[in-house]
């Protein structure tokens, strides 16, 4: 009577685990390395629908200068190349940082975000540098709606890429201390999305803001 | 329970991750720099494309978006490593429902404001120009129903004719007494008489003139006469003017012996009876009109000053918060002199025939800042 009830709940259990029962994929539930990646890429997508925001906003507002500057007399095609080179050049060293921590080296790892993290310091100085020298010629975000737009939307990117670094800083102290631990692994996963995700936004905001706004 | 190893590929796969795919150390690195060559490669070619010939104008910024959705491709794949295959699904959908939302936002507002842009006046006939409203003062009233109104004589004389009495339903600017004003009758008279004079003088001088053109003209002496006249006349025409419009002014005074009804609505009180002796006094007043319930009035406090350039009749605008700024045509209906330099109140009344203004709205009228 035990055994046939036993035998009964493991096969329960096998139809369970092949079955496409709610909760489980194929094979059992996921592991907590794919539910807190895939948790962190909808925190991400939610982000960028924020961003979206943004966007529209801008490419409303984009004539809106009221007699002020518009973005042909603003922006420099050249410190916009530098920035965005710095940010794709993290993002590919931010991707060996992950190839490093998948393989288990520490100083390749350590290296990786290091550079990572020098790139985006000097694309966030590169910014701060011409967002100052907009504010100084009197093109500040009280100027226009435009202007107002732009420094909202750009802003925001760089207070992400901000956020960032820090948490960069904070991901190499971790790493250094605790080591390759599951929970570490998942922190720098988190981490990846995140980097990749704002030269994502990048993309966008240099296309859109810097060479079709920079046009008018 | 167990997982068998060839079910490895059916697995969910964690974004950005690759470790299901267990791809080495070197296959890893190449998918980087897969990745940052394409995209370094896209990236100069939309900063190249964006200011050279070598495309139609107008169709740069459809090769930049296409660039950039190329770019954005190439960061999903090499860099998130995000596939069509079945580890992926969840990650596509999700991808997939955030892509679909960023449409609906971006395409949605766009399309919106575009229309909304069409729909607009251009910018130079829009109300309430920023530059403008720097050069008003704006004073705000409560919106009361209007009170009774008192109507004095504004002129010394004697009540000739009443055409109103107790209870006349009456419309406004309705004539309700004449008053025989004799002082202003004199007035008109005088600077009738005056003009005449001055006129009379100008027809003299100027047949003088014409006499002594007329002759054959000998000598100094008859040309320097020919100049006085001349001189004489010019002085006479430019006496002309002045004199007629203190006529003008005059005429226009006579107004003051009509007494006419404020507003519409009915008399509530009558002080006066025909031949009676009346004199410019408000704290006398000869009717008490009772405006209909369609009108409405507000009290605005405003510097002396200020107050003192508005006429009792005069055209007011004045918007109400609670209507979306909407504004109402109103009138000043008295202003109250201001004493000893404290703010002077002035009572603006309007029709209010649709009922749309409310007792307790807010009313802003807006004055000329000195």
């Amino acid at each position: 009577m035990t055994a046939t009830a036993t035998l009964t709940l493991r096969g329960a259990a096998r139809l369970y685990a092949g079955a496409e029962a709610p909760g489980h994929g194929e094979g059992g539930p996921a592991s907590k390395r794919v539910i807190v990646g895939y948790g962190f890429w909808i925190f991400l997508l939610s982000d960028i629908v924020m961003f979206s925001a943004f966007f529209a906003a801008h490419a409303v507002l984009q004539s809106a200068t009221d007699g002020g500057p518009s973005g042909g007399d603003l922006f420099h095609r050249q410190a916009v190349a530098i920035e965005t080179a710095c940010l794709l050049f993290s993002s590919f060293t931010c991707g060996l940082s992950a190839v490093g921590a998948e393989a288990r080296r520490m100083i390749w790892t350590q290296a990786a975000l290091f550079v990572t993290g020098l790139l985006g310091l000097a694309f966030l100085l590169l910014e701060l540098r011409e967002f100052s020298a907009m504010i100084a010629a009197d093109a500040g975000p009280q100027r226009s709606a435009f202007l107002s737009s732009f420094f909202a939307l750009v802003g925001c990117h760089g207070a992400h890429v901000s956020v960032g670094l820090l948490w960069l800083g904070t991901m190499m102290a971790q790493l250094l201390v605790k080591g390759f631990r599951a929970d570490i692994q998942r922190r720098l996963l988190c981490f990846n999305l995140f980097w990749h995700m704002l030269d994502i936004v990048w993309v966008a905001i240099f296309t859109l803001v810097y060479l079709v706004g920079g046009a008018r | 329970m167990t997982v068998r190893s060839e079910d490895h590929t059916r697995l969910d796969v964690a974004p950005g991750a690759m470790d299901a795919k267990r791809e080495s150390v070197r296959e890893g690195v190449e998918s980087y720099l897969i990745g940052l060559a394409l995209s370094a490669l896209l990236t100069a070619a939309a900063f190249y494309f964006a200011q050279s010939q070598w495309i139609w104008g107008p169709s740069i910024p459809v090769a930049l978006t296409v660039l950039a959705v190329a770019q954005i491709g190439v960061h999903l794949v090499f860099f998130l490593h995000l596939t069509t295959g079945p580890d992926n699904v969840n990650n596509a959908l999700a991808l997939a429902f955030g892509t679909l939302i960023v449409a609906l936002v971006i395409g949605g507002t766009l399309w919106i404001m575009y229309h909304m842009n069409m729909n607009m006046p251009p910018i130079e006939r829009m109300p309430t120009p920023v530059a403008e409203v720097a050069r008003h003062r704006t004073a705000t009233g409560v919106i009361e129903t209007a009170s009774a109104a008192p109507v004095a004589a504004k002129v010394a004389g004697v009540v000739r004719a009443l055409t109103c009495d107790v209870g006349t339903r009456v419309q406004r600017g309705q004539l309700c007494a004449t008053i025989d004003a004799p002082a202003l009758d004199r007035a008109v008279a005088q600077s009738e008489g005056r003009l005449r004079t001055a006129q009379e003088r100008v027809k003299h001088d100027q047949a003088a003139l014409d006499a002594a053109q007329a002759r054959p003209q000998r000598g100094a002496g008859a040309k320097r006469r020919i100049e006085t006249l001349q001189e004489k006349v010019g002085r006479d025409q430019r006496s002309v003017a002045p004199l007629q419009q203190e006529l003008d002014a005059a005429k226009a005074k006579l107004a003051d012996a009509r007494i006419v009804a404020p507003t519409d609505g009915v008399v509530l009180l009558r002080n006066v009876e025909p031949g009676q002796a009346v004199t410019p006094n408000l704290e006398q007043p000869i009717f008490l009109f009772a405006p209909d319930a369609t009108t409405v009035e507000f009290r605005v406090s405003l510097p002396g000053s200020l107050a003192a350039a508005l006429k009792p009749g005069e055209k007011v605008v004045f918007t109400v918060d609670q209507l979306q700024e909407q504004s109402f045509d109103g009138e000043i209906f008295r202003v109250a002199p201001a004493q000893s330099g404290e703010a002077a109140e002035v009572v603006v009344t309007a029709s209010n025939p649709r009922a749309a203004l409310k007792p307790g709205m807010k009313a802003t009228i807006r004055t000329p800042a000195e």
